[in-house]
């Protein structure tokens, strides 16, 4: 700090974009306009070299799309806590175990510029929204290039973020092809083949609920 | 007074953006835009996730200091932004109505810390000046940039969103105005004094290393 006069109003005339003619003459209050540009100059560095979770997308989705969560309000809690006091003496007795119904839903995000045609184009995003117990397996001209869920998770599970609910998987449409999601609604663990019509006749032979979607990407 | 090792190369990375690099911008804007007309809020929110997104990390990571904190910022302000979508219609900047959240946000966390550690009376998370081996190297960018965070921490919350605002996010004043909701002239105000103090922050901290 060797220009008091600098770091006192000089500063203030450099915010404001005035000019400080007094600086031009003076040594000391030059050194210390060079030092505050130093400090600002290496500002943008904080936070530069660190990177944050690569999946947080997906988690602002799964908040997005799960169950609502209740108002923070104290009053709000208050009735809240009344409400579950009625709740408990309802349930007793009731089966507490049913699992809830999380409908499956496949959507396609476009994330380019906007395109008259709906259909999916590479780069687009696969939003898969399935409950707890479902399996999510998702092919790429019949060869699996995703596979998540309850019961497995494959090497290659980047995208899948699951709740104690239900789950959200997330897959970025790399390539043009025909991709095919199979949600499976099955209670117990069934391996996959990576071929999606040996998958399929797996499926059928041993009876198990599924969904099936297809998107054409191009 | 410590002379930094780097201030070209840093000040590399805060000039204005290109033209090409403006005009890449103000077309993803109008996309997300476009998008919000059409009441397609799900592609909007992911557009604003793919333009904002990053920034948003690192803005909260400065004031936070906390890589978890910011993530869970991130994630507060995207679902607060999906669920507002509708009452953006209309507002001038998309940036700064994503920074204004992004801003409210890291108050909540900073405060919410702060109550934390009151209650277990647990020291706040020091720098890296603990590494006594580190200390013996040169003055490096990443050192640099711990040793600023730290400092920032230290000012009082008003004064340090100032800095950030304008120096870490590169908002002019009249932009940064819109984000905090005050006069530019009194962020600029803050900003003055609170450079001086950082820089004596800064220096001590510098100092202290060496010395040791």
């Amino acid at each position: 700090m060797s220009c008091e006069r600098y770091w006192r109003d000089g500063i203030v005339l450099v915010e404001r974009g005035l000019g400080d003619p007094h600086r031009d003459g003076c040594e000391d209050c030059a050194r210390a306009h060079a030092s505050r540009q130093e400090l600002i100059d290496a500002l943008p560095l904080i936070g530069a070299d660190v990177t944050g979770d690569p999946f947080w997308q997906a988690k602002v989705w799964q908040v997005i799309d799960g169950p609502a969560r209740a108002p923070r309000r104290w009053q709000w809690q208050l009735a809240g806590a009344l409400a579950a006091v009625s709740a408990i003496v309802l349930w007793i007795g009731l089966d507490r175990t049913r699992p809830r119904d999380v409908r499956p839903r496949v959507e396609v995000v476009e994330t380019g510029p906007q395109r008259r045609s709906g259909a999916p184009h590479v780069g687009d995003q696969l939003h898969v929204f399935a409950g707890e117990t479902a399996d999510v397996w998702i092919y790429r001209n019949g060869r699996l290039v995703l596979q998540c869920g309850a019961h497995q998770v494959s090497g290659d599970s980047a995208g899948c973020v699951r709740a104690p609910e239900h789950m959200v998987v997330d897959h970025v449409l790399k390539l043009p092809g025909e991709y095919r999601v199979i949600i499976i609604l099955a209670p117990f663990a069934l391996p996959s083949s990576r071929k999606l019509d040996d998958d399929l006749a797996a499926l059928v032979s041993a009876g198990v609920r599924y969904v099936d979607e297809r998107r054409s990407v191009y | 007074m410590a002379m930094w090792k780097n201030p070209g190369e840093a000040a590399g990375q805060a000039v204005h953006e290109d033209d090409e690099t403006a005009g890449q911008i103000v077309q993803e804007e109008d996309e997300i835009r476009a998008a919000l007309g059409a009441d397609d809020t799900r592609r909007a929110l992911t557009l604003m996730m793919n333009r904002f997104g990053d920034e948003v990390f690192r803005f909260a990571y400065a004031v936070t200091r906390s890589r978890h904190l910011a993530d869970e910022v991130r994630q507060q302000v995207f679902v607060e932004i999906y669920r507002d979508l509708a009452s953006f219609a209309g507002r001038a900047s998309l940036r700064a109505w994503v920074l204004g959240i992004t801003r409210h946000r890291c108050l909540d966390a900073t405060k919410k810390q702060r109550r934390w550690t009151n209650r277990f009376k647990n020291d706040p998370p020091d720098d890296e000046e603990s590494d006594d081996h580190e200390l013996e190297r040169e003055v490096d960018r990443s050192r640099l940039a711990k040793i600023l965070a730290a400092c920032l921490a230290k000012l009082a919350p008003a004064a340090r969103d100032a800095v950030v605002l304008r120096y870490h996010q590169d908002l002019s004043y009249d932009e940064a105005s819109a984000v905090a909701g005050d006069h530019a002239g009194t962020l600029q105000q803050r900003v003055a004094r609170a450079l001086p103090v950082l820089r004596r922050c800064v220096d001590a901290r510098l100092h202290a290393g060496r010395a040791r």
